[in-house]
């Protein structure tokens, strides 16, 4: 188990966001959280990275308590905010490489890993333009390119496409996919669920306080079809 | 933050003035116990003998650790020194008696005040009198003055490191707040910020230095005296003092305001 929430709860003051949450979330899956704006998506996201800490409860991040875990846990974790969380006066290179240069890479093989990825996302032109200076969909995509640039175990986005046209929410989608099935674990926030039909992504719904596993997608929708996948898994095999 | 500069910019200079103050004060202390205290570093006492009580006071005297030597003058010899002392009276002072110069004691003592008390147990046989006590309370004021301007000294340190730190935590907050997200330690993050300050108060340091040997050059050409040089460990050692004790109130500072910056 990856992830194991006992009896958390969470509260703003008296604003209740969570009661009793029981949640589990296991190595190795695709998993999709969707529940209307203000239900605690965010708040459940920050809660998982510890950085915020549940008014009860105890949340367990591989097997030990995360309130036990040092600052450095996050290293496994590639983390995609809704908002931009870049420094605006630094250079989108720069801003894709901090976690290499958190973890002593050797220069060159950060430029290397920094050029790739910014190829793989079109940014490479951008490369040198200050973060401020970069469209909300491009800062999207920095973002994205950041988390993932260490090839963490898992990927916590919090709905990562939502400044993204759909081909390129496609092509970000696809990015995930990949990391998955080099056996990432993904969890992600969306608004869009039917972009996420593969049979094997499992669901989560949050509303009225709790967290409910609905299930894997070949459970949830009903009469489900293997031809509803996503354009761009297209000629990928989707068996499970 | 023209503002902030201002503030850090009079701090600096402060703590260059007051480091500076602080050398010559160390400087001058250094030289009173030097010069001063090597010619009158124990008290002298003199002390008049009354008459058979020479062997109880040679006893008293030898087992008193606070008596660093003393010199017995018999009776005969106070005579002869009188004589010597005033030679115009030497033909009335010979006629006289011995018995009308008693026998003396002069003692060097480390502590007058500690001998003088045990003297008073003494009283029927012995009378005493201070002839000179080292100036302790020059050295006194040296010393006080010293820790005054290192006490100084410190403060203005630690407010020229608050403030900047202060400017540096609003202009990095988001840096610290990604760098937290992403999972990096405290001493990364600090590593850029004490080379920063470590500049600074080095740069502050050798000013405050030169500023103490141009006014200890000028001290020395108006007030004529045997100054002894200060010593190259000493310029050193107030180099490496504001290095080290840089280093540890910015860490305290950083500390604390990095723990208050919130991740992501």
């Amino acid at each position: 188990m990856l992830f194991e929430f006992k009896k958390v709860g969470k509260a703003y003051g008296p604003h209740r966001i969570f009661r009793n949450l029981d949640l589990s979330i296991e190595r190795g899956t695709f998993s999709i959280l969707t529940g209307p704006s203000g239900a605690g998506k965010t708040t459940l996201f920050r809660m998982m990275c510890g950085l915020e800490r549940p008014s009860d409860g105890e949340i367990v991040f591989l097997g030990r308590s995360l309130s036990e875990h040092s600052a450095t846990h996050l290293k496994h974790i590639g983390i995609v905010f809704q908002s931009a969380r870049g420094l605006l006066d630094e250079t989108v290179a720069y801003n894709v490489s901090i976690p290499l240069l958190i973890d002593n890479v050797p220069k060159k093989e950060i430029e290397k890993r920094v050029m790739k990825w910014l190829e793989t996302l079109g940014l490479r032109h951008r490369a040198n333009s200050k973060y401020r200076e970069l469209s909300g969909g491009e800062i999207q995509k920095a973002e994205f390119a950041r988390a993932l640039i260490r090839k963490p175990r898992l990927i916590l986005a919090d709905e990562p496409t939502a400044h993204l046209d759909a081909i390129q929410a496609d092509m970000l989608l696809d990015i995930l996919w990949d990391h998955y099935q080099e056996g990432a674990t993904v969890f992600i926030s969306t608004h869009h669920p039917p972009r996420f039909e593969h049979p094997s992504i499992l669901r989560y719904h949050i509303a009225n306080n709790a967290v409910k596993r609905l299930g894997a997608n070949a459970e949830v929708i009903p009469d489900y079809v293997p031809d509803l996948i996503p354009l761009s898994q297209l000629g990928k095999d989707t068996t499970l | 933050m023209m503002r902030f500069l201002m503030k850090e910019a009079s701090l600096l200079l402060a703590f260059v003035i007051l480091g500076g103050l602080l050398l010559i004060c160390l400087w001058i202390t250094m030289n009173i116990h030097q010069s001063v205290m090597r010619e009158f570093q124990s008290a002298q006492i003199s002390v008049i003998l009354k008459d058979g009580s020479d062997r109880k006071f040679k006893e008293l005297v030898e087992q008193n650790s606070n008596v660093i030597r003393y010199d017995l003058y018999s009776a005969y010899r106070n005579k002869e020194r009188l004589s010597s002392l005033y030679p115009d009276l030497k033909n009335v002072i010979a006629p006289l008696e011995e018995k009308f110069f008693p026998m003396s004691a002069v003692v060097s003592v480390r502590d007058a005040d500690a001998f003088l008390k045990s003297l008073q147990q003494n009283s029927q046989i012995f009378e005493s009198q201070i002839l000179h006590q080292p100036p302790t309370q020059i050295r006194r004021f040296a010393s006080v003055l010293t820790a005054v301007f290192g006490c100084l000294w410190l403060l203005t340190l630690s407010l020229v490191l608050y403030f900047n730190l202060e400017r540096i935590t609003i202009r990095e907050e988001p840096r610290w707040s990604l760098m937290k997200m992403l999972g990096a330690k405290p001493h990364l993050l600090f590593k850029p910020l004490w080379t920063g300050q470590m500049i600074r108060i080095c740069m502050a340091s050798v000013f405050a230095i030169l500023l103490a040997v141009i006014v200890s050059y000028q001290i020395e050409h108006f007030f004529l005296w045997t100054w002894t040089r200060m010593p190259f460990s000493v310029w050193a050692g107030f180099l490496v003092v504001s290095i080290g004790v840089t280093t540890i109130i910015s860490f305290g500072l950083f500390y604390s305001r990095y723990r208050q910056v919130a991740i992501g």
